[in-house]
């Protein structure tokens, strides 16, 4: 069987970072400097990652502010509104208020992705996926959520099949809103389509990573969509929610907690993934954080990253 | 420094403040001292009065932040290090490592010097049980309930004993020993109270736990998250009193129709499940500067008061605190919350 492990979301900025981009707010730096400093750092965590046995590789994503900021920053038809909460966190992101029809405005991922940096390994980019975008949206436009989602698809296509040229070879649709509650029947074939609009023309893998909530919200409709990797949370799903369905697909395990700090023990994990492959029997395994390390401090997030590994390779030795 | 304490003293009519100014100028002014917070304090509270506001404390002057100010006095938790809330913002984050109890009441000496230099009525803020376990990592508490094969519901267990211990071993108290020195209001910072709607009932026990039977006016602050969330568990807590974030979701038209009000939905709800509860609906957006017109203020307060049925269930306030905001610009906001306040009693005669 497959196996193998990678980062899902943003990586926590260093504290030199963070005071970097304070003096910069504070015009007490020139955005070239700045901009030294996030490259040096994102070098600095896929190195982190190469070096725990990560095999498909982020770059850190140290530039996105949250998830959504990037789109909301640059997708013509779009504005930011005011705070809010990120699902059920401590953290918070300016709502994107459609305005007018959502058309892309010069590429955006391309310069947020240290994509550079990441050619001649197998990396990955994480994006929203359409369902999740359109939820922590107010649509003042479309009023109706299959265009808002049809159209913010196409964006991202765009913007995939840009990055597949400059060698990304893999996406992750961080999907949460598809898993806090059940999305509606009504919503189900739009997801799909959505999905389909996404990939198109794409020969990247794609992952569907869910979290925030259990993935048996979703079941069985995750496993026809046109994915390769379906990602779970195990901190919220529970095994034998699941075990009954089908999983003819790479079962992506969220069990790194990244909003707890306890730290888990990796013959746990693997005692878990064991169970896991006797009950689903997937045809391959990834190992990950449920989602985005950020919610660590940085230190907490290279001891995660190190269990991860630590797991992996129990898993490996067992597998050899 | 030196001009911008000499300015603000005789602005705000700050007695005796040439005292500052002058060991200002002396030099070798240390950066933390009890005598420098006092007269933070002291210019915070006549920064309020002489604004006009009928309900004051000082600021919060003496706390580096809701949350991480108090950890000392609580036993069982220690910062790890810090995490993102929003941009480039971050706050420090502890683990909850033991169980929890009081060390020592906190927040003591500032509301004493409050109380004694206040002219007007004070509100103590305190941050809630809920908010102070929800944002901890909740190690110990989840470690008691390692056998619990359901991950949500051990979090949830492990999270309700938590917050409950919180209430009951931290806040209760806390909050009796500052009714003891004389406090008549105290407010519950709670922002994270509605993060989960299937932990908002557990936000409600907790606060219950810590007030019942106290003699004291108790109010909850909420903000930046889903009020929907709150109904109809609300109703059942023994507060007189809630107050909310909506200026920063509203528009920036006068009107009192729901279209121009489109910020001040949730009063709707408080009328339908909790209508014998005061409400404070936040009129000034604390994370812009722009400042709020008078009329702007004037004429949210008419539309919650039209969807309250009446006036007096309504109190005119910030969405939140003004820290991120320069002592100029914050100024003109409280000016421009007390006149539409004016302006919105005028209406009623």
């Amino acid at each position: 069987m497959n196996l193998r492990a990678f980062l899902t979301g943003i990586h926590p900025r260093p504290e030199i970072l963070i005071k970097k981009i304070r003096d910069y707010e504070r015009g007490r730096i020139e955005k070239e400097e700045l901009e030294v400093f996030f490259r040096t750092e994102s070098e600095k965590v896929i190195q982190l990652q190469l070096q725990n046995g990560i095999t498909s590789v982020i770059d850190g994503m140290l530039k996105w502010d949250n998830l959504i900021a990037p789109f909301a920053h640059s997708v013509s038809g779009l504005r930011e509104d005011g705070l809010i909460r990120w699902f059920d966190n401590n953290t918070f992101y300016r709502k994107p208020i459609v305005t007018d029809e959502l058309l892309p405005s010069g590429p955006i991922l391309e310069d947020m992705t240290y994509h550079e940096l990441l050619k001649g390994k197998p990396s990955r980019v994480v994006v929203p996926d359409p369902y999740t975008f359109a939820t922590v949206c107010e649509d003042r436009f479309y009023r109706s959520r299959e265009k808002l989602m049809m159209d913010f698809s196409q964006i991202l296509n765009g913007e995939l099949k840009n990055l597949e040229k400059l060698g990304i070879s893999e996406v992750q649709f961080s999907a949460p809103s598809l898993v806090m509650a059940e999305p509606a029947k009504a919503d189900l074939e739009i997801i799909q389509n959505a999905m389909e609009q996404s990939i198109a023309s794409l020969r990247m893998k794609v992952c569907l990573q869910t979290f925030f909530g259990s993935v048996r919200n979703l079941l069985p409709e995750a496993l026809e969509l046109p994915i390769d990797s379906l990602g779970i949370d195990f901190s919220e799903t529970d095994l034998r929610d699941i075990q009954d369905y089908d999983f003819d697909l790479e079962v992506s395990c969220g069990v790194i907690n990244s909003r707890q700090s306890l730290m888990e023990e990796p013959d746990r994990i693997a005692a878990f993934i064991r169970r896991l492959r006797e009950k689903l029997s997937p045809p391959s395994i990834a190992l990950c954080p449920n989602c985005d390390l950020e919610f660590l401090p940085y230190h907490l997030a290279e001891k995660k990253l190190q269990i991860l590994s630590e797991s992996l390779r129990h898993l490996r030795v067992e597998r050899n | 420094m030196i001009e911008a304490a000499a300015n603000w003293g005789k602005r705000l009519g700050v007695e005796n403040y040439q005292e500052l100014v002058d060991i200002l100028r002396g030099g070798n002014v240390p950066e933390k001292s009890p005598a420098m917070e006092n007269w933070a304090s002291l210019y915070a509270i006549r920064f309020f009065e002489s604004a006009g506001l009928d309900v004051v404390y000082d600021g919060e002057q003496r706390r580096v932040e809701m949350y991480e100010h108090l950890l000392e006095f609580v036993s069982g938790i220690t910062v790890l290090g810090i995490v993102k809330v929003w941009g480039n913002n971050y706050y420090r984050k502890a683990a909850v490592h033991g169980q929890v109890g009081l060390i020592k009441p906190y927040h003591s000496e500032e509301f004493v010097f409050v109380r004694d230099n206040a002219r007007k009525e004070v509100k103590v803020p305190v941050t809630g049980p809920y908010t102070l376990a929800d944002w901890s990592y909740n190690e110990y508490y989840t470690k008691r309930r390692q056998e619990v094969e359901d991950p949500s519901v051990k979090r949830l267990e492990a999270k309700r004993d938590l917050v409950l211990d919180v209430a009951k071993k931290v806040l209760r108290p806390n909050v009796k020993h500052l009714v003891e020195l004389g406090a008549k209001r105290i407010q519950f910072d709670e922002p994270a109270a509605t993060s989960r709607k299937e932990e908002v009932e557990l936000f409600v026990e907790a606060i219950n736990a810590v007030v019942t039977g106290i003699d004291c006016e108790f109010s909850i602050h909420n903000c930046y998250s889903n009020y929907e969330h709150l109904f109809p568990y609300i109703a059942d807590a023994k507060v007189k009193e809630v107050v909310l974030e909506c200026a920063n979701r509203d528009g920036k038209s006068l009107g009192t129709d729901s279209e121009s009000r489109g910020g001040y939905k949730v009063v709707n709800m408080f009328r339908e499940y909790a209508g014998h509860l005061r409400i404070g609906p936040g009129v000034i957006d604390v994370h812009v500067d722009e400042v709020e017109s008078p009329e702007l203020v004037r004429d949210r307060l008419l539309y919650c008061a039209q969807k309250m049925g009446s006036p007096e269930s309504i109190v005119a306030c910030n969405d939140c605190g003004l820290r991120t905001r320069s002592w100029d610009v914050a100024y003109s906001k409280e000016l421009s919350l007390v006149e539409g306040a004016r302006l919105a009693g005028q209406e009623y005669g």
